[in-house]
Parts: C-alpha cells; structure tokens; sequence
C-alpha cells in the first residue's frame, strides 16, 4: 500500500521521467533487439502514470509537485490541472501506440546501425513534450521545448530521403528561432514580475506598471510558439519536415508536436495574459482568427495539390491545427471544448493516417499518390483505417472530426459569428478534395504492379493504426469521454482568469 | 413527308376529332373558364408541344456547342 | 420504446450494406434482395409515432419517427430498392451492391428522422453512398464533381440548421425562408433536388453510373429533398417560380438530349419540378399530391432507367443516334421503355395520371393559373420526349440495330416487370395508391371529362411529333449546362481580366510597366509559394516569421 501511494506522489515526475531513463538506457546499451522493448516498457509505465493521473486530477482538481522540495518562487513546479491533464494522456498513448507501431517500420526505414539511436531519439522527444506540457514554469518550458526540439530535428534527419536532412536543417534554424522569440519573451516577464512560475507570474501581473513590456513579452512569446505550432503563414517547415521524416517519427511529430505546442499558446494566451488584452486597435483574438482561417483554407488548397500523400496529409495539418487555433480565438466554452477536443480527435486521425501511410511504404516503397492506386485491393484493413481518417479529417458524421466541428460551429454561434461558423463547414468542401483524391485512387483505380504485389501490413503495424481509427469512430458516435475531458479543460482555462 | 407518316398523322388527327366531338358532350368542371371548354386540350396540346419544340430547339442554337465537345463530354469520365 | 428503434426500416438496409461488403456469391444476393423487403415490412410495422431519443452531444436524436408522409416515402423507396437489387442481381460489383444499400438506407433515415440533426447525419451518409455508387463504376471525375456539389448542399443545409437551432431547438417543423438560417437550410435542400442554378450534376453525375447503379440514384436523393421540403418548407412561395423554372428545363434539355439516360437524368429535375410547385402552393392537397407524385416518379423512374440499363448492358451505349430497330431483339426492354414513357406523360390508366391529376387539381383549387396553364403545357412537352422521342429512336425506328452482347437476364426481366405491373394496377385502381395517400382521395381521376382532356393533349402532342420528327431526331451535340457557371465561366473571367490587365500595362509608359511587371513577378512567386510551402527558402520563414513579431510589436507600440 505505501508503496503505491509513494508512487502515486510521485506520478507528475514519473511521467517525464520514465522515457527519459528510457533514452538513456537505449543509448547506453546500443543492442538493436534490446531497443524496442524498452521503448514500449519506458512509454507504457509513462502512460500508466498519465492515465492515473487524469483520474487524480479529476478528483483533486489541481496536482502540485515540487520538484527538490523548493517552494515555486525558487524551484521549478509541475503542475497539472484538467487543461495539461488531457495532453498528457494524450502525449503518452500516441507516444505508445506510436513505438508499438515503430518497429517493423524502423527495421525497414532505418540503417540497422542507428537504431538504437532512433529509439533513444522517439523517447527523448516523448520526455520534452512531455515535461513541456506538465511544467508551471516558463523557462523549464524553454528547457523542455528545446530538448523535445532537437530530438525531432535528430529524428527528421534519420529520414532515408537525402530532402530529409534539409528538411531537419531547415526545421532547426526554424525552430531555434522560435524558441529564441519564446525566451526572449519570457526575460521580458521575469524582468516585469521577478519570477518563471506561471502562477505566481499571474499573480503579480495586476502590480506591473509597464503595460509595453507586457505586450512586447507576449507578442514574442506567441510569435515563437506559432513557429512550433506552424500555425499559417508560418507553416513552411512542416511539410517537407513530416514529408521527408521516417514513418514513425511522422506520426509522433504529427500527432503531438504541434498539439503541446498549441496548449502552451493556450496556456499563455488564457492562463498568463488573458485572451481579451488588446493590442492596440487590433485584438489578439482578431488576429488568430484571420491566421486560422487563412490555414483552413490556403493549406487545405495546398493540399489539394499535392502529389505525395505524406505532404498532402502535412498540409491538412497545418489547416486542421488552423480549426483548434480558431476554437482558442473563439474563447467561448463551446469553442474552447472544441479546441481541445480537435487536439485529441485530430492526433488520433492524422496519426491514424500517417500510420497507415507508413505501412503503405513498407510494402511498396512509395507514398507517392499514383503508386497508392488500388491498394484497397491488397491492403484492406490498411486502406479502411486510411478511409476513416480521411472521413474524420472531412468531418463526415459518426467521425469525431464531425464532433470538434459541431462544437466549434456552435462556439462561433454562441460568439454571434455566422459567418465564421459557414466558414467552418464551408472548409470541408476543400477537404472533400483532397481526400476524395486520395479515397479514389486507393479504392477505385486499376492496382498497379507495385500495388499488386503487396500484402496487408504486418500486425504489429496494423493493430495500432486500427485502434487509433477506430477511436476516431468511437469518439464519433460516443464522444461523452473526450467531451468531458475537454469541456473541463476549456472550462479550467476560461475560469482560471475572467 | 412520306405516305406512311402523312397517314398516321391523319388517324391521330381523326382520333382527335372524335374526343373533340365526344368532349361537346360531358360535363366539365372548370377552374379557370377557358380550360372547361371543348377541345379546349387538344389545341392547347398543339400549341404547347409546337412551342417547346420552338424552345427546346432555339436554345439548342443558343447553347449548342460543336460535336467535338460533345465527344469530349462523352469521355470525360 | 427500444422495440421502435429495432423496427427503424433503415436498420436492415444498413446492417445489409455492411453484410454485403462481407459476404460473396448467393449469400450475398439473398441479402442484396432481403434487406430492402425487409425494410419494407418495418416501414409498415414500425408505429406512427416518435421513436425514443439518444443523447448525443447534448442533443436529443430521434432516430425514427413515423407519420403517413414518412411511410408513403419510405414505401417507395423501398419498392425502388427492391426494384432495383432484383435488376442488378446480374451485375456483380460488392462495392456497387454496399453502396446501393447504404444509399437506400440513408434515404429512409432521411424520411423517418425525428429531428434536424439526425435528419442531417443521414442527409450526408446518402450523399456519401450514391457517390460511391457513381465511383464504382470507374467514373472519378464525375464522382469527385457529385461529392463536391453535395458536400457544398451539406455545408449550407449544415450552416442553416446550426443556426436555426438558437429559435426552437431541432425539432422538424415548418419554416418560412426569412432568416438567413432557413434561407441556408431551404438551398441545401434545393441543391439535393436539383434546383436551379445547380440543376446540371443530376445529369452530369447519373449517366456515369453503371447500367444498374443509375436505378438506385434515380430513386432516392431529389426524392428524398422533396420529402424533406414537404416536412420543412410548405407553402413556401419561391417554390413556385423555382419548380416551374425546373419543370421548362428538364423538359428543354430531354427534348435535346442523345444519351438516354441523361434524358432521362434531365427528365428527373423536370419531374421533381412538378413536385417542388405543388409543395410552394402548400394547401393540404397539393402537399400530398406533391408526395404521390414522388412516389409514381420513383416507379416509373425506375422502370425507365431499367430499360435504359438494359439496353447499355445489351449494346455498350445509349445514345439514341446509335440506336434503334431493338423492338424485335429486345421486346421486354422496348415495353417497358413504352410503359415507363407513357406512366411519364401521364397517360390515362398509368399510374402518373393519378398523382398528376391530383397536382393540376391542386394547382385548380387554388386558382394558380400561371402554374396550371404551364404545366399543363409541360405535360405535353413531356409526352414529346418520354412518351414518344425515347421509344421511337431508341427501339422502334426501323434502322440497323446495333449488335447485341447480352441477352437481357430473367432477374432484370422480373424487375421491370414487376414495377410496370405496379404502375398500370394503380391507374387502373387510383384507390389503391389513395389508400396510402389519403390527402388525395377526394380528386377526380377516372372520370369522363378528365380521361378526355388528357387524351386531347396526348394526342395533340403526337401530330406535332409525327409531324415536327425532323427537327427532334437526335444529333450528337452537347448543349452548354449550367456547370458552364462553375466549370467554364470562372477560367472566362481570368482570361478577362488578364487581358484586361495586359491592354491596361500596354497603354501606361515604359517604366511603370517595368514596376507593374516587377510587383506582378513579386506576386505571383508569393502565390506559388503560399500553395506550395515546402519549398519556401529558409530565410522566407524567418522573414515572415519577423515580420509578424514586428507588425505585432508595431501595434502594440501605437
């Protein structure tokens, strides 16, 4: 019994600990066979340790931990309320059912030689994302940031395409400067408010007497994580970055990057400056609903495009990440549950699809649309788990993509925004292009001779891509558990500050 | 014009006449006036069907376009 | 209560959808034909009244909801459904067979659904099943064009009811198109009917199904949009103008056409126009017209697409200028062909003279003279292309007929059989169809006066055919629709104004031309850029990247 209430004191440190012991462990031992099982071991215990967690936080409300003991003003504090909650169990069950998936795929991907070295990268990256959303100080945020940054960087360039290092390349003076805007900001706060805990820096915010220095930290703060987020127009780093990267580093990136990005910006923009601040004439929340629209709909065109299924389904990120930026704008509960429920419904469908495109590589060596034709064929259960994403990514109903629309579209509503809401909807149509596209050519064209030859994806491979398309049509017709999850975090962040 | 279609015209035309004649002795239940008066239908069909021929063929100079296209249309699945 | 929502008449259609795709050979035909007769005895079983409600989103859905319009619909559809799987018994396509029935079964959750929400969730299910059903048969283009014309209806039907949900929850009630949310929710509906100016993707989608798909389509989506405008707009008064407009040019474009079933496709929007007049003048009678004639349109619909069906899987075409002297190879299809045009043109003792006559009637009693007289007119017009165009050039001119690779199977016989047998027994016996539709019993069909004025019109029509048979032979010509306006008029317009630009940049002097050029250069990478992110320079990023920091910083410091 002590031992586990010893354990369950310990459970916000657990969960960025575990993949980081992981990591080090995979390097240090360097045996190719000996990776994988300790990946899957480092991110189960993590995800244990979230899923008890989210109960805890449900009870408790807020869970505090210290790390070292000091008190927040000296020491760093983790600190998880029902808003990181959700990301946390998210971050950690993408992150397993993704290493679950790896495997066959990385074997395949992967120079034998740097496999231990992918492993080792995956769980580093898991760590930083993680300890990103958990942390309740902002500069332990920069620390995290960088460190899941650079793993991504490391992972993208493992990539077998040679594009795959300029694509790292690129990402990383990207990313860095990002990362320089978001510290820049935060100095900026420390110097206003004297301290990097979140909490007491909302605190102390009614004391400051400079307005300007405010305004300048957060126009830093939120220029640099909208890098990290790519949202529009500072999307260009991301498709060539999910495009050229390996299957299973895509669908970590994908599915959770981004995602822990976007709840630090909500984080700052409900939690820490309040969404309402104007910034001269024009409202931050003006702003982001401009950008969001701008991705629905100039990224879903690009999308359209496209000739490389990985690219196609990268730039429906950057238009999807433009519905939750829009659910944040929006900044009503409808909306805000929205938001959240995007986040989570969206990382089960695009990683539903990029796990699934992953094993469409691994039997025929192309994601190139043309060479996907009539893999429905050959791939059935591949090709199902890739029509359900792609329904879910339209917002079909009985997908959960229908079930964050509906809550967005009535947040717009509740905003007295018509017209945003017949944007919404009127966004699918772009997305009834481009995954008609795609539908098509898998379902109804002549296999070609490398589609042929290929046979249905190992089961390691297709289990997880099943469960995550699957979840996307539970939450679609069963969305009491996620809604609830994110009604209470949209209701965390909007009671947090009136 | 051959024999064979002058002679159809001229048995629908007789058929014609008899429901013209037939139609002088029944009781019609007008709602306008005029469509309650004999023959009134065989007429207004004449008319009716000349016009849309007119119609449907005026526009088809109108908006009408070569074969090509329509060969084009044919294909383009 | 949960017994009613075992009764749903779409549960079988849909639970059969998903067997079909599973199971093969005869299993699979004893299911293809079971689950629409099954769901034809649950329309009957299932009670008049409001099903139990589900929670779901904080809604509450009423999956299934019986009343007289629903069980008249859902009738006809399942006959058109059956119909439809005994025809395409010989065509052996899963994913046809999948797609037919969850189309089907869509169509009744459309017509039995107890609220807006769910009526919406089957709305796009049935869009998604018929385009699967025009895919099925290699037509991807055409598909893709179908989807995305009903995707744009789901977005403004969508828009509409979200914002009707504010005035009065989901329940499905009567609304006058005043608010810009009915005014969204009645467009998204004309879309699905084939309204003007989206009347073109019924025939351009219809004729690129295969021989058997193109029957199911004919049945179920404008239908299924008339049952919901009866439901939700009646007495609307756009509608008039609206049908009427349909009414001219499905007949204008059917008197043109060459392809049959394209005619045929066309004659669907002319048809439903009919329909769409008697719903905007709205008294009770013309409601229920509204709905008989749906429910005749559906059979004789069928029955026409079957014969056209026939003849492409007999020939490999059907267009009439390739076509002729088949009334001796092909007797059964050539009938049918005659029944189905006849039942159109409302021939007495067909039964289109039925639900017609209750239309004019409606139209009579309310004095609507304009529709009446127009109508009444475009009853003739229709005789011109289905009562005699189709079958002449089609089947009975004598010319040399194209060779046959099939012979017509028994099950495609027993189909078309079957339907015209339900189509001269209801207008030999009106009672029977006024059995199910009450709202019609008290309208005089087979009277003296009314038998003579339809003959005078058909016969009236069939001299101007004989005589005019020239000028209606088919040719081989397309006739711009109105997809001109989304398939060709936008490159027109930036043709224009490229060449407008180009006479503008001509005329300014040489310097300013060189700027123009520059800042024209400058944006046009911009574009090519922002399309195709992937490959914007490293520096852009950061550049964009400063740029908004500094726009923002900039603001803040005003």
């Amino acid at each position: 019994m002590s031992l586990i209430a010893a354990v369950d004191q310990h459970l916000p440190v657990i969960i960025v600990l575990a993949p980081l012991l992981g990591a080090l462990l995979v390097a240090l031992i360097r045996v190719e066979i000996a990776s994988w099982p300790i990946a899957v071991i480092a991110a189960l215990v993590s995800a244990m340790a979230a899923f008890r967690l989210v109960f805890g936080v449900e009870t408790l409300g807020v869970v505090s931990y210290r790390l070292g003991g000091f008190a927040p003003d000296l020491g760093i504090e983790y600190r998880v309320d029902a808003v990181n909650a959700l990301v946390l169990l998210l971050v950690t069950g993408i992150s397993l059912a993704t290493l679950v998936y790896a495997r066959r795929s990385v074997a395949d991907e992967i120079d034998s030689g740097r496999v231990p070295w992918f492993y080792a990268m995956m769980l580093v990256a898991m760590s930083g994302l993680l300890g990103m959303a958990i942390t309740g100080d902002a500069f332990n945020a920069f620390v995290f940031l960088e460190i899941s940054s650079l793993s991504t960087y490391t992972l993208i360039a493992l990539g077998r395409d040679r594009r795959a290092l300029v694509a790292a390349y690129q990402y990383l003076i990207v990313g860095t400067i990002g990362a320089t805007f978001y510290v820049i900001g935060v100095g900026l706060l420390y110097l206003s408010t004297g301290t990097l805990n979140l909490a007491l820096i909302i605190e102390r915010l009614p004391d400051v007497t400079s307005p300007r220095a405010l305004i300048a930290a957060e126009a830093f703060i939120l220029v640099g994580i909208a890098l990290k987020l790519a949202l529009f127009p500072l999307h260009a780093w991301l498709p060539n970055a999910y495009g050229y990267a390996p299957s299973a580093a895509t669908v970590l990136i994908a599915s959770t990057a981004t995602k822990v990005a976007v709840y630090l910006m909500a984080r700052f923009l409900f939690g820490v400056f309040g969404i309402h601040v104007e910034l001269g004439p024009v409202s931050v929340t003006g702003v982001l609903i401009v950008l969001s629209l701008g991705a629905m709909f100039v990224a879903s065109a690009a999308a359209v495009f496209q000739r490389d299924v990985k690219r196609l389904l990268a730039f429906s990120s950057v238009a999807q990440i433009g519905y939750i930026t829009l659910g944040l704008a929006l900044a009503n509960p409808a909306g805000l549950t929205g938001a959240f429920l995007h986040i989570v419904n969206h990382a089960l469908m695009k990683g539903a699809a990029f796990m699934a495109i992953g094993a469409v590589l691994l039997r025929c060596g192309s994601s190139r649309l043309d060479d996907l034709a009539g893999i429905g064929r050959t791939m059935p259960a591949t090709s199902v788990a890739l029509t359900i994403a792609g329904l879910g990514l339209i917002g079909v109903p009985g997908t959960s993509g229908f079930v964050s629309k509906w809550y967005l579209v009535l947040g717009a509503f509740d905003d007295g925004k018509g017209w945003l809401a017949f944007l919404i909807v009127a966004s699918s149509v772009i997305a009834v292009l481009y995954v008609g596209r795609i539908l098509e050519v898998v379902w109804f064209r002549e296999p070609s001779k490398t589609a042929l030859a290929a046979r249905e994806a190992p089961l390691g491979m297709l289990l997880p891509t099943l469960l995550l398309a699957g979840l996307t049509i539970l939450f679609g017709i069963d969305a009491e558990f996620p809604a609830r999850l994110a009604g209470a975090a949209a209701s965390a962040l909007l009671g947090g500050r009136p | 014009m051959t024999m064979r279609r002058r002679l159809i015209a001229g048995a629908l035309a007789a058929f014609l006449a008899v429901c013209v004649v037939a139609d002088l002795f029944v009781a019609h239940h007008p709602a306008f006036g005029i469509d309650g008066t004999a023959g009134f239908a065989a007429w207004f069909g004449i008319i009716a069907s000349a016009v849309a021929i007119a119609l449907a063929l005026g526009w088809s100079r109108i908006a009408g376009r070569s074969e090509i296209v329509a060969e084009e249309e044919e294909r383009d699945g | 209560m949960a017994e009613t929502l075992l009764l749903a008449p779409w549960l079988p259609l849909l639970v059969g959808s998903v067997l079909v795709a599973v199971l093969r050979g005869l299993v699979q035909d004893v299911v293809f034909v079971a689950a629409p007769m099954l769901a034809l005895v649950f329309v009957w079983m299932v009670p008049q009244a409001a099903g139990p409600g589900i929670d779901w989103l904080g809604l509450t859905l009423m999956p299934i909801a019986s009343d007289p319009t629903a069980r008249l619909f859902g009738t006809a559809f399942a006959l058109a459904a059956i119909g439809g799987a005994v025809f395409a018994l010989p065509q052996r396509s899963s994913t046809e067979r999948a797609a037919a029935l969850l189309y089907a079964g869509s169509a009744q959750g459309v017509v039995f659904a107890g609220d807006l929400v769910t009526l919406f969730l089957f709305w796009e299910v049935m869009a998604i099943g018929s385009a699967v059903v025009i895919f099925s048969n290699g037509a991807s283009r055409a598909g893709l064009r179908y989807a995305l014309m009903h995707a744009f209806g789901g977005v403004l039907f969508f828009a509409g009811i979200a914002a009707s949900i504010g005035s009065g929850g989901t329940a499905i009630r009567p609304f006058a198109a005043d608010s810009i949310g009915s005014v969204l929710m009645l467009a998204g509906i004309l879309v699905n009917a084939g309204a003007p100016p989206v009347s073109a993707w019924v025939a351009d989608a219809y004729p690129r199904a295969s021989w058997s798909g193109a029957v199911f389509l004919s049945a179920f989506t404008t239908k299924a949009a008339v049952a919901v405008l009866i439901r939700l707009f009646p007495g609307e008064a756009a509608l008039v103008p609206i049908g009427l407009i349909m009414a001219v040019y499905g007949m204008v474009y059917a008197l043109l056409g060459n392809d049959i079933r394209r005619m045929l496709s066309y004659s669907i929007v002319g048809q439903v126009g009919f329909m769409v007049v008697a719903i905007g003048i709205g008294t009770p009678l013309a409601l229920a017209a509204a709905a008989a004639h749906a429910f005749v349109h559906i059979l004789y619909k069928g029955l026409l697409m079957m014969a056209a069906g026939t003849v492409l899987r007999a020939t490999g075409t059907t267009r009439l200028t390739a076509l002729g002297g088949l009334a001796r190879s092909m007797p059964f299809a050539t009938a049918a062909m005659i029944l189905g045009g006849l039942a159109l043109a409302a021939m007495p003792l067909t039964a289109g003279f039925v639900s017609k006559s209750a239309i004019m009637q409606a139209l009579a009693e309310e004095h609507a003279a304009v529709a009446w007289f127009a109508l009444t007119a475009i009853s003739a017009g229709s005789m011109l292309y289905a009562g005699l165009r189709l079958p002449w050039f089609a089947m009975l001119r004598s010319s040399t007929p194209p060779p046959l690779s099939l012979a017509t199977a028994p099950a495609m016989k027993l189909a078309m059989g079957g339907v015209g047998l339900v189509l001269l027994v209801v207008g030999v016996a009106p009672s029977l169809l006024m059995r199910i539709v009450p709202g019609i019993d008290a309208v005089a069909v087979l009277t003296p006066d009314h038998i003579l004025f339809q003959l005078q019109l058909l016969i009236g029509s069939s001299i101007c055919f004989v005589l005019f048979l020239g000028l209606l032979a088919p040719r081989a010509r397309a006739i711009r629709d109105t997809d001109w306006l989304w398939r060709s008029l936008p490159q027109l317009l930036v043709n224009a104004v490229r060449a407008i630009s180009r006479r503008g940049v001509a005329t300014i002097p040489s310097r300013a031309e060189v700027e123009a050029k520059k800042i024209r250069d400058l944006s046009e990478a911009w574009m090519q850029r922002t399309m195709d992110a992937g490959n914007w320079r490293t520096g852009d990023i950061a550049l964009v990247a400063t740029a908004l920091l500094g726009i923002c910083l900039f603001i803040a410091a005003m």
